[in-house]
């Protein structure tokens, strides 16, 4: 068990939230012209880190708000929360 | 429609022992309005009289209105009236629409109040979340997790608490506080 920082709420057990994996994916704006190996490149593939990831969470259970979690995927230690739209902690180039 | 036999899922029971009652409570209309502040704080403010730029996680009452935090952007209200028409109304005339939801959910969640010097014990036994009085006092309020339930749980004052929990799951939670209550 372990305790996640909701932007919103404060500290809360890790039941109350789930993760929905890697974030600042953006989506495709020329949609209508993307070839099919364009699309699954954005539907289906992943980074897959080991290490530090930022990825997308939300607070099920709680405020049901979504936001973004710097998490190292080995150890599983949390580092930061951050809002949608904030820069993400220690980001040196520049993210969708 | 004037005869439906149940109108609230827990038909009001009250489920009483030494240091702990647990009792469902009678319908009272609940709307949750969301949209962006300030427009939604002074909306809300102008119709219940409540201040809605409230810090997160606490309610608050006057008169016949209750207002809690949901999220940055979205409150609940409960009021005593018989409907939640004339609110929701009222509230809709208020906000720009387009931009702003104003839902009547009087019918969807149901309240079970606790109290008692035993209630404190028997909420901790299915939320992970904090309940001991140093954290949780007359004023706060927490959306979380209660068994498998999804729960809006307020502190009423001192060792009294509301239990907001959706109609479907109603049974599910009493039954678990009452039984929960036999061993604390
Ligand atoms: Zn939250």
């Amino acid at each position: 068990m372990f305790i996640i920082d909701c932007p919103y709420c404060g500290k809360r057990d890790q039941t109350e939230f789930s993760c929905h994996g890697e974030a600042h994916i953006a989506r495709p704006t020329d949609t209508q012209n993307l070839t099919d190996e364009q699309w699954g490149e954005y539907v289906f593939f992943r980074s897959n880190t080991k290490g530090l990831h930022r990825e997308r969470w939300v607070h099920t259970h709680g405020c049901r708000r979504w936001f973004n979690a710097l998490r190292n995927t080995v150890t599983d230690e949390i580092f930061a929360t951050y809002r949608v739209g904030e820069v993400p902690p220690g980001a040196a180039e520049s993210q969708p | 429609m004037d005869n439906l036999a149940i109108e609230t899922p827990l038909n009001a029971q009250l489920h009483s022992i030494e240091g702990l009652s647990i009792k469902e409570l009678p319908i009272c209309a609940k709307v949750t309005v969301r949209g962006d502040m300030p427009a939604l704080s002074a909306a809300i403010e102008s119709v219940t009289g409540l201040p809605a730029l409230m810090e997160a996680n606490t309610c608050t009452t006057a008169a016949a209105n209750t207002l809690y935090w949901l999220g940055p952007d979205e409150r609940l209200i409960y009021s005593e009236d018989p409907t939640a028409e004339t609110l929701v109304a009222s509230l809709r005339e208020q906000l720009p629409a387009g931009q702003s939801a104003v839902v009547d959910v009087s019918d969807y969640y149901t309240v079970i109040q606790i109290s008692g010097v035993k209630a404190r014990s028997v909420i901790a036994s299915g939320t992970p979340f904090d309940v001991h009085p140093r954290e949780f006092k007359p004023g706060h309020c927490a959306q979380t997790r209660f068994g498998n339930a999804s729960i809006l749980i307020s502190c009423r004052e001192g060792d009294t608490f509301d239990i907001q929990v959706r109609w479907s799951f109603a049974e599910y939670v009493w039954k678990y506080l009452c039984r929960v209550g036999g061993y604390v």
